[in-house]
Formats: C-alpha cells, structure tokens, sequence
C-alpha cells in the first residue's frame, strides 16, 4: 500500500511540477518525467508536425525525431522561457530539416493545376464546419513545401522575414515574395474548397 | 492571376484563429514503439562507452604499471645478481685477470667483493688522465676499520675514469660526503691472494657503482658464465608489436531475427554468398613469452548480392511530382533486413502511363535482386596465448571480443521483375535505390588459431583463419545480428 501510495505522489509531484524541475528530471533520465513531458506536449507538438508535413506519416515521423532531439538535449534546457517554447522550437527545426531534406520547394506553380490538389468533397464529413482546424491542416498539406513552411512560419509561428530567411536560408525578398504567393495560393485552394462544399 | 491582396485579407486571422490552438491526439504508439526504445538504447549506448572507455584506461594504466615494474626490476637486476653470488667465486685471481677482455659489459652483473686496502693511486696514469682527479673521502661507521682504511688508501687519491660524466657524478657525491661502504664485504682477501693488486684491475666505474651501491648496469668482474647463468633465469622482457593486417571475410548465413523497425519492413535473402576484405592494423602488448593482448582497428568491406519482394501500394509512397500532368513519379521508403542488418531504402519508381491512374490501395509486388555492400569498422581486443614452436613457427590460440560500428550500406538494383497488374510502370526502367544509413553498433567475439612465421627477431607474419559473431540490440532485447569468418594474414613488426 505504501508504495502504491509512494508511486502515485511521484506522479502527482511529476504533474505540479516545474518546466525546470521537470526537464531536470529528465536528464536525469527518469522515465516517469520523460513520459509526462511527451504527455503534456505531444497534441500541441503533433498539431505543428502536422502543419509542416506533406501527411500524418511524415508529421508523426517529424514528432519522433523532435521528441529524441528534446529528450538528446534536454539537460541543455536552462529554465530561461517555458518548456513548450523551447520543444516547439526543436520541433519547428526538426519540420523545417525534415522539409528541406526533400529539396522539393517549387517556386514557380500552375495555379491551373490545383484541380488536382482539391479534396474529395465526399471526404468532407464534417460539413456543418467545412473550415475546421483538420480541413485546413489538409489545405495547408497540399501546398507545395516551400509555401507550407514559410507561411507555417510568419503567420503561425509569428517569425519576422528576418527569421524566416535566416531559418532557410534564402533572402527576406524571397521571404516576402513566397509569403505573398503562398496566400494568394492557399486562398485559392480554400475558396475552390468551399465552393466544391457549398 | 486574378488573385490580389485583398482576396488574401483575413487569412491570417482564419488561420490563427483555428490552427492556432490546434492540437489533435497523438498516437500513443509513437512513444511506446519509437521514441521509448530509442532513449533506452540511446542511454546503453552511452553506458557501453563510458564502460568501454573505463576497461580500456583500467587496461592502459595496468599495462603502464607493468611496464614500470618490468622496466624497475630490470634496473634492479645487478643488485639481485650481487646477493645471490657466492664471495668465493668472484674471487678468482684468474677470472679477475680476464677484465680486461670482457667485450660486452652491459651483460655483466655487479658484484662487491673487494678490500679497501686495494684502493691505490694508479701507478701508470697518462698526462691526460692525470687531468682528471677527485678527491674521495670515505666515511666508515667503523672507527677501526675506518683507520685500516687511511692506512692502505690515502684519503687523496688519483682515479682515473672513462667517461667525464662519471667523473662528476663522483665528485657531486663525494662533495656531499654521502658514501657509505658494504658490510657484507669479505676483509680477508688480501692482495697476495689474488695475487696483483685488485684495484688497478677494477675499472672505476664498477668502483663507483659498488661503493655507492649505485643500481645501474656497471662493469663487473663477475666472470662471462656466472652472468649468464643467472640471467637465463630472468624472464623475456615486456614486448610491443605493432601488426599490419588484411585479410578475407565471408560472412555466413544465418537465421534471421526479424526485428521491428516500424513502417515497411522486408526480409532480404543471400543468392551468392556474401564475401569481402578487411584491412587495417593493431597494436600488441607481449608481457611473456606466450601470451599477447592486442586492439586494433579493422575496416571491413563486404559485398552480397541479394534478392527481396517487396509488396507496395501507390498510397504507401510519396508523389513527387503531384501537379505534373506528365509521368508521376513516386518515392517509397522501407527497411531491408539482411542477416539481421537493416537498410533503410528510398525506392523511386516511374508511371509509364500518365492516362492510366492506378487506385491508390491497389497492391503490386516487386522482385528485386540487388547488390548490397557494407562498410563496417571494427576494434577487435584479443588475447593469444603461444602453445608449440616447430622451427621458424609458431602456434597460437587467438580469442578477445569485438566491438562494430556499422558505418555505410549502399544498395544496388541489379534486376526487377514487376508484376503490377496493370503495367503501370514503364518496363525496363530499373528502380533507383538510395539508402540511408543506420549507425549500428554491435558487440561480439572473435575466436580463432593461427600460425607465426619469424621472419627476422623483429619481423614476424602470421595466418590465423578466425570466427567472428555478433550481437545487436533492438528494442532493448538482444540478438545475435552476423557471424563471418575471416581469414587473415598479418605482417609484425617489434617496436
């Protein structure tokens, strides 16, 4: 019984516990600590991979990585900005590598040719929410990678030009040119989306 | 493009707005199959190196604390040589009449046997050795002996030396009046027993080395044999080789152990057996006369040729091509097991017909026969221990363990045979297969016998077919992964 009772005020402790203390406990390769900071960060993480990524398995192979890059490096983690800030920055990294890796970064599309990347309106099942967070991950899916990753990056990642050519290594002009092509290309997928809905 | 800013306007605040919190459940799997195991053998890996690198400074600071001991007793030996001879024998006026012809002094042995009353001024001394005088004062702790010293030796006395640096090292010590005399020097030798004066035979550099009970080799009237007898005793001095080794390999076929690497995983199977070649050298610590420890560090090519089907469906690949109303071309990534090795494989195929579309679940099977070839490096730690000797050879019983680290797999489509039903793919084009490498460590043993030829006392070559087996982990469990065996010749060279 007691240590039933000792296990559960380990977890307990484990869930009160502090970014720091937690990341601690993790380079002190606790496995309990390490469980529960993929517990508590794995949907967010996931959600971002899945923004990224071409599809579920590239983003669930994204979350594997970045997770072994986060517990590789996590006695590094000095406490300085939270714990989620900083996995979500490996994350984004590990996204942006695995998306480079792939050295497919069309700059020049037909936009003629979306026809082709428009979802099966039979697929949309949720039709009371035809925009829903998942419909638009799927958008965001069809885009070619350069455009998923730079407009991942300004509009939801809130990252300057600056940061963003920094982060791939192109110029802040064709930071701003991909960013403006990448809307006018995702309004366009979006609106043949809703018309194909309604 | 009829798209302009405005169209664009309230994009950003959609997209905030609904993927901003967004975050849909996680498979659980991807825990408990992929990142959990690898922290875990992550962690043993690291485990394995500290130990690894604590076995071998343990081993480095035993065998420098050998050296030392060997090279101590070494320096030590004349001293040992001197207690153990009997007084009587050294004192033989005819073996003391032959110093002068001992032609190898680092052979011979200190002995003390000597009178003080011998220490004279040398009656034939050159203008040259005139030049080099000391002064020795000698302390006894023995009033009476001491003044039947100062009445044979006179406390000012003309020596002469071979070397300069004898000559100081004299003079620094008799300066500090720390010269203390034997006690277990026999008094009853007298010069008429040997005959001649003992002193003017002694060459002074033996004076010094007995008087000051200085432990290095010296000039010494112990006669040829009575050296050699005894250091016959001495055993073989502490050796290092250093090994120039190549050799053949084949690995050997052996049961697959199908491990789990998540996704698309197919077996390989061996057409013709795998061979290859390993070159590379290896340091040897000889303690004795039988027995050597060596580590070295082996790279070892192996080239199989190997056939495996792989079952695919278009939905299990990536289109890379998805906006080209032309040719698709299509990218599938899938482990290869071979031997228990895994190979990662990005294959890349080609639709023959872009007017044919093939449904994406539809499965297709391609046999492939391929080329793999791996490069591994490998740090075997062996010990042998010599048994027999027939002339010029030497027989030998090699075992250690080896450590490997799997560094390159490249594999190469030989031959396809596609069956897709609907020949979507253009006949004739082969596949492209690129890998990616898995850095594997493996641990495993090496047993084997061989043979040494002595070529020269400090060049020696040796054959010794051995037999290597490895161990792999994968998901904290582990598997035997490979056994080879491999023929190697070896070229040593004594340093």
């Amino acid at each position: 019984m007691k240590v039933k009772s000792d296990k559960s005020e380990i977890k307990s402790s484990l869930h009160e516990m502090p970014d720091a203390a937690l990341a601690a406990a993790c380079c002190r390769g606790e496995s309990e600590a390490e469980h529960r900071l993929w517990a508590m960060h794995k949907n967010r993480m996931y959600g971002v991979c899945l923004r990224f990524a071409a599809s579920k398995q590239e983003a669930q192979d994204i979350l594997q990585e970045g997770f072994l890059r986060v517990f590789g490096s996590v006695c590094k983690f000095r406490g300085e900005g939270s714990l989620e800030g900083w996995v979500r920055k490996i994350m984004v990294r590990t996204a942006l590598e695995h998306l480079q890796k792939r050295q497919a970064m069309p700059h020049l599309l037909d936009l003629d040719a979306l026809e082709n990347l428009l979802p099966d309106p039979q697929n949309l099942d949720d039709l009371d929410d035809p925009i829903s967070a998942g419909k638009l991950v799927e958008l965001l899916q069809k885009l070619p990678p350069g455009f998923r990753a730079v407009l991942n990056l300004y509009i939801l990642e809130e990252q300057s030009h600056e940061q963003i050519a920094r982060e791939l290594g192109i110029s802040i002009g064709t930071s701003k040119s991909q960013l403006h092509r990448a809307k006018i290309f995702f309004k366009k997928l979006l609106d043949k989306t809703l018309l194909l809905v309604f | 493009m009829n798209y302009d800013e405005k169209n664009t306007e309230g994009l950003e605040n959609l997209l905030h707005s609904k993927l901003q919190g967004f975050a849909p459940e996680a498979p659980e799997s991807i825990w408990q199959a992929g990142i959990e195991p690898q922290i875990r053998a992550r962690r043993q890996r690291r485990k394995l190196i500290f130990w690894w690198w604590g076995f071998t400074g343990a081993v480095g600071l035993v065998a420098v604390a050998i050296l030392f001991f060997l090279g101590k007793r070494e320096k030590n030996l004349p001293e040992k040589i001197h207690e153990t001879m009997p007084v009587a024998a050294v004192a033989v006026p005819s073996d003391f009449e032959k110093l002068g012809e001992i032609s190898n002094p680092s052979k011979q042995k200190t002995s003390a046997d000597f009178s003080k009353s011998h220490f004279k001024k040398p009656e034939n001394s050159s203008d040259h050795e005139k030049t080099h005088r000391s002064k020795l004062i000698f302390k006894n702790e023995n009033q009476q002996e001491k003044s039947n010293l100062n009445s044979n030796f006179e406390e000012k006395s003309d020596l002469k030396f071979e070397k300069k640096s004898d000559q100081r090292t004299l003079e620094t010590i008799l300066e500090n009046q720390n010269l203390t005399r034997r006690t277990d020097v026999p008094t009853n030798i007298s010069d008429e027993k040997f005959g001649s004066p003992l002193v003017e035979k002694l060459p002074l550099i033996f004076l010094k080395n007995v008087i000051l009970e200085k432990k290095t080799p010296c000039f010494s009237p112990i006669p040829t044999h009575f050296a050699e007898k005894t250091t016959q005793k001495i055993k073989q001095p502490a050796q290092f080789w250093a090994t120039a080794e190549a050799g053949l390999v084949a690995p050997m076929p052996h049961d697959i152990h199908q491990t789990v690497h998540g996704g698309m995983t197919f077996t390989e199977k061996s057409t013709v057996p795998a061979t290859g070649f390993q070159t590379g050298f290896s340091l040897q610590f000889q303690p004795r006369e039988r027995w050597r420890f060596g580590i070295g560090l082996l790279r070892q090519a192996t080239r199989q040729t190997t056939s495996h089907i792989a079952t695919l469906r278009l939905m299990d690949g990536v289109c890379l091509n998805p906006y080209d109303p032309g040719v698709k071309h299509y990218e599938f990534q899938y482990t290869l097991i071979s031997d228990g090795d895994p190979a990662k494989v990005n294959l890349r195929l080609s639709q023959q017909d872009p007017n044919i579309k093939m449904p994406d679940d539809e499965p297709f099977i391609l046999d492939m026969k391929t080329t793999r070839r791996n490069t591994d490096w490998l740090v075997p730690i062996t010990a042998q221990r010599f048994f027999g000797s027939a002339r010029r050879w030497q027989f030998f019983l090699k075992s250690g363990a080896t450590l490997r680290f799997s560094q390159k797999t490249a594999i190469r489509v030989d031959h396809f045979t596609e069956a897709c039903v609907d020949l979507c793919f253009q006949n004739g084009l082969t596949p492209t297969v690129t890998t990616q490498n898995i850095r594997q460590f493996s641990m495993g043993y090496l047993v084997g016998a061989g043979a040494e030829w002595t070529v020269s006392p400090r060049f020696r070559v040796s054959f010794h077919p051995n037999l290597n087996g490895y161990f792999s982990k994968t998901n904290g469990r582990s598997h035997p992964s490979a056994r080879q065996f491999g023929l190697n010749t070896g070229l040593s060279f004594q340093l």
